[in-house]
């Protein structure tokens, strides 16, 4: 094919392109990973309240649209996990995200790429700083944890940590990593 | 974006300041004048020109060529993880067009920071990641605001057809 042919096709594609650029299902995953701060574009992309986005629809997106949405999607699935809404359909992709997402969890070093897109290149957007100061990394992250402790134990902690004016919580943790110093 | 980087930027040049004082009194050596290559996306975004028609999105990793000493890189570092970005470390990794151009974009006293022209940023895209970069590709290329684009790709062995295809 001739360079001229070639360049008419592409700018048809190119057409077809920004037609796809309006679908929802890439507007909206858009403005929610720009809004909390997993990218930055060059275009508006109001969002408004509390929103969900379907994970098949954010796949899709970064498929046939925006392949940076692939590499940041891992990690906003673990630290916004209640704004992702999972789809019925188990496909190949959604595994492989659950895979990869298993890995990040687990704080492996090395884990599985996920639809082409290398681990480590992944990985430095769980423990990224986002806008939104409240949205904690992965490290900072607390589980919660239930711990049978004697009366006794429990008014110490409470005086020692009253004393030290921060919380129970804080007064253990701070205790247990000075041990393992 | 640009607004963001002045401040890294400018941030970086005061704390080289402040290190040539302390140095000064020491005695030691002087951190020099450091030259910062912006490549990749994030040149695309701070070029006015460029980002004023194509459609541009960006995780918040840095793509550049630094010729610093250790001092600047680490305080380079740290300010960007302030400011929501990462340096890349694989940026040393990315290949450059050889006839590729150079715009300013900060000079600070301490620092110049620049960025690849932009038309050469897309050609090392189609070459090294065309599959990330198709639709940009195809947007540079439909917008024929980048007249040597197509046959650059081509000159350097890209295949152009692939950004035909749907």
């Amino acid at each position: 094919m001739k360079k001229e042919e070639i360049v008419a096709k592409i700018k048809k594609a190119a057409q077809k392109d920004k037609k796809r650029r309006r679908d929802p299902r890439y507007r909206n995953t858009m403005a929610f990973l720009v809004n909390k701060g997993f990218l930055r574009a060059n275009q508006k992309f109001p969002m408004g309240g509390n929103v969900r986005i379907a994970i098949e629809d954010a796949i899709w997106a970064g498929q046939n649209i925006e392949p940076r949405i692939l590499e940041v999607l891992p990690a906003a699935v673990i630290r916004l996990n209640k704004h992702f809404v999972l789809g019925k359909n188990r496909t190949k992709e959604m595994i492989n995200l659950e895979e990869t997402i298993n890995d990040l969890r687990e704080l492996k070093e090395q884990g599985r790429d996920f639809l082409g897109i290398r681990y480590d290149k992944i990985k430095i957007w769980v423990n990224f700083k986002l806008k939104d100061g409240r949205i904690k990394t992965q490290v900072d992250k607390k589980i919660a944890r239930n711990y049978r402790l004697r009366p006794k134990t429990i008014e110490i902690l409470k005086n020692k940590a009253l004393a030290s004016k921060i919380s129970d919580t804080e007064y253990l943790e701070n205790l247990i990593l000075k041990s393992n110093l | 974006m640009k607004k963001l980087l002045k401040k890294v930027f400018k941030t970086l040049d005061i704390k080289i300041a402040d290190e040539n004082r302390v140095r000064v009194e020491s005695g030691g050596l002087l951190v020099p004048k450091c030259e910062i290559t912006i490549l990749g996306q994030m040149s695309l975004l701070t070029n006015d020109k460029v980002s004023s028609f194509l459609t541009l999105a960006q995780t918040g990793d840095m793509d550049a060529l630094i010729s610093l000493n250790t001092f600047v890189k680490i305080e380079l570092k740290k300010l960007l993880i302030e400011n929501g970005l990462v340096y890349d470390e694989d940026s040393e990794k990315i290949w450059i067009p050889k006839e590729s151009g150079y715009e300013e974009l900060f000079n600070f006293p301490f620092i110049h920071v620049r960025i690849i022209d932009a038309e050469s940023a897309l050609v090392s895209k189609a070459i090294k990641a065309p599959l990330k970069n198709k639709q940009l590709i195809r947007e540079a290329i439909a917008s024929e605001r980048f007249q040597g684009l197509a046959d650059r790709i081509l000159h350097y062995g890209g295949d152009l057809e692939f950004f035909a295809e749907d």
